[in-house]
C-alpha cells in the first residue's frame, strides 16, 4: 500500500530544496539553500541599479561603478583581492548590478567576507577606474565590430526611445569616456543600499550557517532613502518604423518588435506560454523556428520572445533572425503571417499539451548548478513568487487556456506598431 | 589582518584534492558498445549521452564538414521518428536535448527527469543505424548549415582562429574547419553522407554515458534491451596524418571589415593526457586565469597594451595548440602589444613561476575542476570525452587531481623550453581593410 501511495507523490515533489529566508532590519534579504552534488558555493549580491539610476549624461556609471568594485576595498587592493580569491581558486565577478562569488564550500567563510567587502567598501580607486573606464571604452569599439551586436543596440535604441533602456548599459564613447572616480563613488553612496539588495547563496553548506555568516558580514549595512531619478515610462509607437542599416556583413540582422511586460505583469505566465507556441520553444518546436528554420531553412539562429526580457521595466517583446541577403522578406513575412495568426486563432490543443508538458516539467534544470539556483532564489525574492512557487509553478502553468493564449498575444503583439530593424550590406 | 591572511592560503594550498568523481560503473556489450554509469541522486534527473569517435579528424579532404552537417541531419527523421519529434518529444517529458560536433568526437545528449530517461535510449538506438537522411531535408538542412558558416564569417575572431589553424596544420585534418569549407559543403551530396554515417555510426565506436539518479541494474537492463542488438562492424578509427614538424615561423595577416586589430598566436601543443597537458593547463593558467595571471597583470593592467589578453591550452586527441588570443588597448600599434606578449613568454621560459604562483594555480586548476563536475550533465560530459579521446578515459580523469598537485616550478620551466619555440608558433593578425 505504502508503496502504491509512493507512486502517485508527483514527481516535482521530489526537489529537496528548502529554502531559509531571513530579512535583516535594514531590510537587506538573504536566502539560502543546500545543494550537496559538489563541494562547491556560489553567493550572488543583486543590486536594484543600473540604467534607472543614471542621468543620461552619466550613462554607463553603473556598469563602470560595478567594474570596478574589485579595484580595491578599504581592506584590501585590487590586486590582494585577486591573489586572495584565486588562491582559493574562487571566482569573483562584478557587474553593474551587484557581485557573485564562487568558491568551494568549506571556505565560505572568506567567500561572505570577500562579497562584504566589495559591496559595502569598495575604494573606487582613481587608477582603477580609470583603467576600467578605458577598457570599457575599448570594449564599446569592440563591439561596433559584432553586426548582431549594433542591430540589437540600434533595435532597442527605435524601441525605447529616450527612456534608459534605449541606451547601452556602458553608455556611449562620450559618457563614458567623461565618468569620473569620484562621481562612481557618489553613485555607490547613493544606491549601494540594502533595501535595493538580495543575496542569495546555494552550496555544499548548511544554510542557517551561511545565514549566520551573511547577516554578520552584511548586518550593519546602513539603509537610506534615495529618491529614484523619476523615469518615465517608455512610448508605445504610433505606428511602424523601418530603419535600415548598412554594414559590411556577410548575412543581414533583422530584429522585429516593440515594448513589452514587465515581470510583475498578470498575464505574464499566459504569455509565457506564448512564447513557446509561437518562438521560443526548446529545439524547433515554436512555429518560428520550426517554419523558417526547419521548414525554410532561411537561419541557424531565429527566435521571438516577449517575457525573455521582462523585468521590474517593460522588457521588449522581438522577433530575430540571421539571414543571407535576398531572404529579408521571406524572413519579415514569415514573422508577421506567424505573429498574425497567434494573435488570431488559439493555438491546437496539441501544441498547448506539449508546451505546458515541457515547462512544467524543464523547471527542475533552472535548479541544478549553485549559481544558477543562487540566480533563482534571487528572481522569486525579487518578484514575489511566494515560498510555494516551485510547487505552485506547475498549476499556473497547467492553468492556462488556449483562449487566454490568443488574447494575450492580440493585446500584447502588435506588428502594426512594431520597429523593423534591418542590418547587413547593400 | 596581513597575517591571518597568509595563514589562510597556506592552508588552501596545503589541502589535498578531495573526492569529486563518484564511482563510474563500465560495462562493453558484446556487440563493441562501452557504457557507464554515474549514479548521484541529489536531484531526480538523468543526463544521457552517446558520443561517437569521430569529427571533422577523420574527414578526407573533400568531404569537411560532413560530421557536423550530419549530426545536424540526426535531427531530421528516423525509421521510428519522424523529422521533428525528437524535440518535441524531449519538450513534451520536460527535458532538453543538443549536439555539439569537434573534430575529435560528436556527442548527443537529452537531460531527462529520471523517471523517463528510457526514451533518450530509444531514440538513441533508433538514430545509431536507423537516420533516415531524407534526400529533401538533406538539401533543405544544408542551406541551414551554409547559413550557420556565414555567421561564423561575420565574426573576426572565428575567422582568425579558422586562418591560424589552416596554416598551423599543413598535413592533419585538423587544417580543416569543423563546420568545413564552403565549396565541400556545396558539393557534398546525401550519398556520401549516407556513407560516411554507415562507416562511422556504429556500437563499436561509441559510448553511453548515463549519469544522475536511477538504478544501476535497471540501467544496465535498458541499454542492453535497446542496444545489445544492434550489430557492431564499422570501420575502426583510423590513425590521421602526422602533421610534420613546424621549421619556421608562419606569419598571417587578414584584412577584416572590422575596425580592430586582433591577434592570434598557436604554438604546438599536445594530446589530451599526455604528460605535458597538465603542465600547459598551469601554463595557461599562469599566464591569464583571472586578475593575478601574468598577461593580465603586466599587459591590461602594468603596461596597458591590451585590452583583453586570454591564453587556451587546446589539447586535442592528436597534438594540439595552445593558444593566446588578443586586442590591443585602441591606440596602441599591434607591434608592440607582440613584442610584450612574448617578453612575457620568454621570461616565464627563463624564470619559471615562483613556488608561490605554482601553490596558487595548482588550488585554483584543482577548484575549477571542481567547478566543471558540478552538475549530473557535466559529469557524463567529462567522463563521454575522456573516454573517447584519452586512451584509459576514467582513470586519466581521476588522477588529473594528484597529477596536478605533483608538478614543480621546474617542470614548468622545463616545458616553457620544449613548447614555446619561436620556429613552432604560428601568428596571425586580423587587421582592418584598407589599412
Amino acid at each position: 500500500m505504502a508503496k502504491r501511495q509512493a507512486k502517485k507523490i508527483p514527481h516535482s515533489s521530489r526537489l529537496r530544496f528548502k529554502i531559509h529566508r531571513r530579512q535583516l532590519p535594514n531590510g537587506l534579504v538573504l536566502l539560502a539553500v543546500q545543494n550537496t552534488t559538489a563541494p562547491t558555493l556560489a553567493v550572488t549580491c543583486s543590486l536594484m541599479v543600473g540604467r534607472m539610476e543614471e542621468p543620461p549624461e552619466k550613462a554607463g556609471i553603473s556598469y563602470l561603478v560595478g567594474e570596478s568594485l574589485d579595484e580595491g576595498t578599504q581592506r584590501w587592493t585590487g590586486d590582494e583581492l585577486a591573489a586572495l580569491v584565486e588562491g582559493y581558486g574562487g571566482s569573483l565577478v562584478t557587474t553593474g548590478s551587484g557581485a557573485a562569488i564562487r568558491m568551494a564550500a568549506e571556505d565560505a567563510s572568506l567567500a561572505v567576507k570577500i562579497l562584504a567587502e566589495v559591496i559595502l567598501r569598495p575604494t573606487l580607486p582613481k587608477d582603477g577606474v580609470r583603467r576600467m573606464r578605458e577598457l570599457a571604452l575599448a570594449e564599446l569599439q569592440s563591439e561596433r565590430d559584432e553586426p548582431r551586436t549594433v542591430a540589437s543596440l540600434a533595435f532597442q535604441h527605435l524601441v525605447y526611445g529616450e527612456h534608459p533602456y534605449g541606451r547601452p548599459s556602458k553608455g556611449s564613447l562620450e559618457t563614458m569616456a567623461s565618468l569620473t572616480p569620484s562621481q562612481c563613488r557618489s553613485f555607490h553612496k547613493k544606491w549601494y543600499l540594502p533595501s535595493r539588495a538580495i543575496i542569495a547563496g546555494s552550496g555544499d553548506l548548511e544554510p542557517e550557517k551561511l545565514l549566520d555568516l551573511l547577516e554578520k558580514a552584511f548586518g550593519s549595512w546602513k539603509d537610506k532613502n534615495s529618491k529614484p531619478l523619476g523615469v518615465k515610462e517608455p512610448r508605445e509607437l504610433d505606428g511602424p518604423v523601418q530603419e535600415n542599416l548598412f554594414y559590411p556583413s556577410n548575412q543581414v540582422h533583422i530584429y522585429l518588435g516593440h515594448l513589452g511586460i514587465k515581470r510583475t505583469d498578470s498575464d505574464f505566465y499566459k504569455l509565457l506560454v506564448m512564447d513557446h507556441v509561437l518562438g521560443t520553444g526548446p529545439g524547433f518546436t515554436s512555429r518560428i523556428s520550426r517554419k523558417l528554420r526547419d521548414e525554410q531553412g532561411l537561419a541557424y539562429a531565429v527566435g521571438a520572445s516577449i517575457t525573455h526580457s521582462a523585468g521590474i521595466e517593460r522588457g521588449m517583446f522581438s522577433a530575430y533572425i540571421g539571414t543571407s541577403p535576398g531572404q529579408e522578406k521571406q524572413a519579415i513575412d514569415g514573422f508577421i503571417r506567424e505573429i498574425q495568426a497567434i494573435r488570431r486563432e488559439a493555438p491546437t490543443r496539441k501544441e498547448m499539451e506539449d508546451v505546458k508538458a515541457y515547462l512544467t516539467g524543464s523547471f527542475v534544470w533552472a535548479l541544478e548548478r549553485n549559481s544558477n539556483l543562487a540566480r533563482f532564489l534571487v528572481r522569486m525574492e525579487r518578484f514575489q513568487y511566494g515560498d510555494d512557487y516551485i510547487q505552485r509553478y506547475p498549476e499556473i502553468i497547467r492553468a492556462v487556456s488556449a483562449k487566454d493564449v490568443r488574447q494575450v498575444a492580440e493585446k500584447h503583439l502588435h506588428p502594426d506598431r512594431s520597429v523593423c530593424l534591418r542590418l547587413g550590406p547593400k | 589582518m596581513i597575517l591571518k591572511n597568509s595563514r589562510q592560503k597556506q592552508r588552501a594550498a596545503n589541502s589535498k584534492p578531495r573526492k569529486i568523481m563518484r564511482p563510474v560503473t563500465k560495462k562493453v556489450l558484446d556487440n563493441g558498445l562501452k557504457v557507464f554509469l554515474i549514479q548521484v541522486k541529489e536531484l531526480p534527473v538523468v543526463s544521457h549521452w552517446i558520443w561517437y569517435s569521430v569529427g571533422s579528424r577523420d574527414e578526407q579532404s573533400g568531404e569537411t564538414g560532413v560530421s557536423h552537417f550530419l549530426e545536424h541531419m540526426m535531427f531530421k527523421g528516423t525509421k521510428k521518428y519522424p523529422k521533428g519529434s525528437i524535440d518535441l518529444i524531449t519538450a513534451r517529458l520536460g527535458g532538453h536535448n543538443n549536439a555539439f560536433t569537434s573534430s575529435d568526437y560528436t556527442a548527443y545528449y537529452f537531460n531527462l527527469k529520471s523517471d523517463r530517461f528510457e526514451e533518450a535510449m530509444k531514440i538513441e538506438s533508433s538514430r545509431m543505424r536507423g537516420c533516415l537522411l531524407d534526400p529533401k531535408e538533406f538539401e533543405l538542412e544544408k542551406k541551414v548549415v551554409l547559413e550557420e558558416l556565414q555567421r561564423g564569417e561575420d565574426d573576426p575572431w572565428q575567422n582568425l582562429f579558422q586562418a591560424v589553424e589552416a596554416s598551423a596544420y599543413v598535413v592533419h585534418p585538423y587544417h580543416h574547419p569543423v563546420i568545413g569549407w564552403r565549396e565541400d559543403l556545396e558539393r557534398l551530396t546525401r550519398d556520401a553522407m549516407q556513407d560516411y554515417y554507415h562507416r562511422h555510426y556504429v556500437p563499436d565506436r561509441a559510448s553511453l554515458v548515463l549519469a544522475g539518479d536511477f538504478k544501476k541494474k535497471d540501467a544496465l537492463d535498458l541499454v542492453e534491451k535497446h542496444f545489445g542488438k544492434i550489430p557492431s562492424g564499422g570501420t575502426p578509427r583510423k590513425a590521421a596524418l602526422h602533421e610534420p614538424p613546424q621549421k619556421g615561423e608562419r606569419r598571417l595577416i587578414l584584412r577584416s571589415p572590422a575596425k580592430l586589430p586582433r591577434l592570434g598566436v598557436a604554438w604546438k601543443g599536445c594530446t589530451v593526457n599526455d604528460e605535458d597537458d597538465v603542465l600547459l593547463d598551469v601554463i595557461n593558467c599562469l599566464l591569464s586565469m583571472g586578475k593575478t595571471s601574468r598577461l593580465y597583470q603586466n599587459l591590461v593592467k602594468g603596461k596597458e597594451l591590451a585590452s583583453f589578453a586570454q591564453s587556451y591550452n587546446e589539447s586535442r586527441m592528436d597534438a594540439g595548440l595552445f593558444w593566446i588570443i588578443s586586442e590591443p588597448k585602441p591606440g596602441v600599434e599591434p607591434e608592440h602589444l607582440e613584442e610584450a606578449i612574448f617578453g612575457e613568454i620568454e621570461r616565464l621560459k627563463a624564470q619559471g613561476p615562483s613556488a608561490a604562483e605554482m601553490k596558487r594555480i595548482q588550488k585554483a586548476v584543482l577548484t575549477s575542476f571542481y567547478f566543471q563536475m558540478e552538475t549530473v550533465s557535466d559529469q557524463a560530459q567529462r567522463v563521454g570525452q575522456f573516454e573517447t579521446i584519452v586512451h584509459g578515459g576514467i582513470k586519466a580523469l581521476e588522477a588529473y587531481p594528484q597529477k596536478l598537485l605533483a608538478i614543480r616550478p621546474k617542470q614548468i620551466k622545463e616545458a616553457m623550453r620544449r613548447y614555446f619555440v619561436d620556429d613552432q608558433r604560428t601568428v596571425g593578425w586580423s587587421l582592418p581593410e584598407g589599412e
